[in-house]
């Protein structure tokens, strides 16, 4: 039986908190493993992970491995939480600078962002403690299996991955643990641990640390904060990406001296920005005056979209496969929209409304 | 260099029936932010006169920039006449003047917004003036002039339960 597909598994609660279970699975990990890696990116998780870690290493007097994939496109905030910790005590710094390939979902022109492309006019400049040789590989995935790959014998790699925040995410990638006994665990194709030892941490734990340590956060959740965005719903991520066009939105609010730079650097940016709000340009929620049904509007955009016959090709070939029915018809044309011919946003083959509860049950 | 005609110079008072709106302005401008048109217009007067084609066939101005005042100045205000200022250009033209006026705008950064209105209340007002005066909501004025940050409200707060997942049929193996 695979645990994650248990039926009966349920949750079982601990007689104690979320911050003492994590400080013990933490002493653990110093325990057992030599080189310890900790994945930061900026924001609220990966913060309090840090943090929880980068204590053990100097009560212990041990180094430990900060790694960020630096995607260019990231807030200044971002980078600036960024540079404290890879400047910390006993923190060897693992930044990466290298040229990374990723889709652009806000145009059909510039189909990819190229981070650090030689001789481009990045978002923000290169620092002198960051990795800059180019990887075997360049496309976002590949550079984290890569590294992972690399960290050499008797390592793992810490990620501050919450249940709470992917229900479906979290169940899969814990499947199948690393270690007997260790379900906040899994290994990857080539044999690197990864433990999410804050799994169990609601938002407001998360941010109860932050606040009671006082820790040094990201800005962007402040101004978040300020503009009324739900709490449980703030993210900080990078800014070019499938679901990244509604922070575009926000952006020149927050950083427009960012800003600037990613419309100088990219196209669909200021149009993204633009529309991100809106329930039509991008969103696919609202069904335009002219066309009567979502298949009606597919089609016609397939006929018009201005992109190469090799990814018109991919999309008629992907759309084939799936349901005849209006609500996929919907999420079809999402995809077309965003230009998402890789199927990083995929299309669920029957509407689905409030299925995740049911899915969160079967997993626990 | 191109030459830069003033027309704001040349401004005249014309009767409020022969202004009509276009017909193709997308901008929409929700209550909240009519209603601080409108304060504003009571507080300082109206100072830019509406942008208008003249249409001299039919005798009548037509709104190019400035819909939302020419409304107000009309319906809420009943102003007899209304100050325009005319720009003589083709249907094209004319739209694509409404659509650079509207657009060409800026944001407010949230970091000065919240600096601004800290400035507010020192210099007297309370959270409802500003409220009041800049069409804001209460709530708004409150998170923009708290300076603890989103972290403060959590700080000190109980921590919740640790949990583990817990599989049946695996206890006892």
């Amino acid at each position: 039986m695979q645990p994650g597909h248990d039926p009966n598994a349920c949750k079982l609660y601990l007689n104690k908190t979320v911050i003492e279970a994590a400080v013990e699975r933490i002493e653990w990990i110093f325990d057992t493993f030599e080189t310890i890696s900790v994945s930061v990116s900026g924001g609220k998780d990966s913060t309090v992970l840090f943090e929880l870690a980068h204590r053990e290493a100097i009560k212990r007097g041990r180094k430990i491995n900060a790694f960020f994939l630096d995607q260019e496109a990231e807030y200044a905030a971002s980078i600036e939480i960024i540079h404290d910790t890879m400047h910390k005590e006993l923190v060897v710094p693992y930044w990466y600078q290298v040229p990374c390939r990723m889709t652009n979902a806000t145009s059909y022109e510039d189909e990819w962002l190229y981070a650090w492309e030689p001789g481009a006019d990045w978002v923000h400049p290169q620092v002198d403690i960051s990795i800059k040789e180019p990887l075997p590989v360049d496309r976002f995935y590949r550079i984290m299996e890569w590294v992972d790959n690399n960290w050499g014998p008797n390592s793992c790699s810490l990620v501050g991955l919450r249940s709470e925040e992917s229900l479906n995410r979290y169940g899969t990638v814990t499947r199948n643990p690393a270690m007997p006994g260790i379900n906040w665990s899994s290994k990857t194709k080539s044999g690197c641990v990864k433990l999410y030892p804050i799994y169990d941490w609601t938002f407001e734990d998360i941010w109860t640390f932050i606040g009671t340590e006082k820790l040094k956060y990201n800005r962007a959740y402040d101004w978040m904060y300020v503009k009324g965005f739900n709490i449980p719903e703030m993210r900080v991520s990078n800014l070019i990406h499938e679901k990244a066009y509604k922070c575009l939105a926000t952006l020149q609010e927050f950083e427009p001296e960012t800003y600037d730079r990613i419309i100088r650097r990219l196209k669909g940016v200021h149009i993204a920005a633009r529309y991100g709000k809106s329930q039509q340009v991008f969103a696919a929620r609202k069904l335009p005056h002219g066309f009567e049904t979502w298949k009606a509007y597919r089609d016609f955009l397939l006929d018009t979209l201005p992109i190469p016959q090799e990814r018109l090709a991919v999309f008629l070939r992907r759309f084939e496969r799936q349901n005849k029915n209006e609500g996929v018809y919907r999420q079809q044309v999402h995809q077309l929209q965003i230009n998402d011919w890789e199927n990083n946003v995929p299309v669920a083959n029957v509407e689905k409304k409030k299925d995740s509860l049911k899915k969160w049950m079967e997993i626990l | 260099m191109t030459k830069i005609l003033f027309p704001c110079m040349a401004p005249r008072l014309v009767p409020t029936e022969k202004i009509i709106a276009n017909d193709y302005n997308p901008n929409y401008v929700a209550t909240p932010e009519m209603e601080l048109l409108a304060r504003s217009i009571e507080n300082n007067g109206l100072v830019y006169a509406i942008t208008v084609f003249y249409d001299a066939g039919q005798d009548i101005y037509i709104v190019v920039d400035g819909f939302h005042r020419f409304v107000l100045l009309r319906d809420k205000f009943k102003c007899r006449e209304i100050p325009v200022v005319i720009i003589d250009k083709d249907m094209k033209e004319r739209m694509a003047a409404t659509i650079e006026m509207n657009r060409a705008r800026g944001t407010h950064i949230v970091d000065l917004m919240s600096a601004l209105v800290v400035k507010l209340i020192k210099l007297g007002w309370t959270d409802i003036d500003i409220a009041k005066e800049l069409g804001m909501e209460a709530e708004e004025v409150l998170r923009l002039k708290q300076m603890t940050g989103l972290a403060g409200l959590f700080a000190g707060q109980p921590y919740s339960k640790a949990w583990e997942r817990y599989e049946p049929e695996k206890h006892g193996e």
